[in-house]
């Protein structure tokens, strides 16, 4: 892809985060006020806060250097780059598994067998998307 | 895997910006290439032969054919 490509492209993705922004902060806005018990409009609120800030930021970086987007390809392909990313990835799955198995323990210690049975379904579906992704990437290989 | 990576690079007055940037990777790859704490894929092996203009054997020496 062409730098000038790259770079318009980049700046279209900015522009409708910030839209996208724009239209959750308006809408939570208007919502939150009219349905003062229900905080999930608070809460998109925040959200489409956090898109306009994204986006804007984005767009000022992009703007005062036009180079950054090639930089950014460059770090994202960047097969060490990758290579790393796996290996914490990896790392991170294993550590997540452990600390799932911990709060399982604390719940059963605690007597709390709901929390106990959620925890253990997203223990469940962790090892076993593990596994399907495992089979389907051995295949795709 | 040993290299002449570094060797070659200032033999021929390439700054690790400048290689990085024509073998589009990052600067840090290069430097760990030059460590020896990271072996790159073939792609990359061969990508950096050709810059050089030697073979991948030439640059790169497997662990094996250190001793030989």
């Amino acid at each position: 892809m062409s730098k000038k490509a790259l770079f318009k492209k980049t700046e279209r993705v900015y522009m409708i985060l910030t839209s996208l922004g724009l239209l959750l902060n308006g809408s939570g806005s208007l919502w939150s006020g009219l349905n003062e018990i229900n905080h999930i409009f608070e809460f998109l609120s925040g959200i489409g806060c956090a898109m306009i800030f994204i986006g804007v930021i984005g767009i000022f970086r992009l703007r005062k250097n036009p180079n950054i987007t090639k930089q950014q390809e460059i770090e994202e392909s960047d097969e060490r780059n990758i290579r790393i990313r796996e290996k914490s990835a990896y790392s991170t799955f294993f550590i997540t598994l452990l600390m799932l198995t911990v709060a399982v323990i604390v719940c059963v210690i605690l007597g709390n067998i709901i929390a106990c049975i959620i925890i253990n379904i997203f223990m469940a579906v962790h090892v076993l998307s593990y596994l399907i992704l495992l089979h389907f990437n051995n295949n795709k290989m | 895997m040993k290299n002449k990576l570094e060797e070659l690079r200032k033999q021929r007055g390439i700054r690790q910006e400048e290689l990085a940037e024509k073998l589009e990777v990052s600067r840090q790859t290069i430097g760990s290439l030059e460590n020896g704490r990271y072996n790159p894929s073939i792609i990359l092996a061969i990508k950096i032969a050709r810059f050089f203009d030697l073979s991948v054997e030439e640059i790169f020496i497997y662990g094996e054919d250190i001793d030989v």
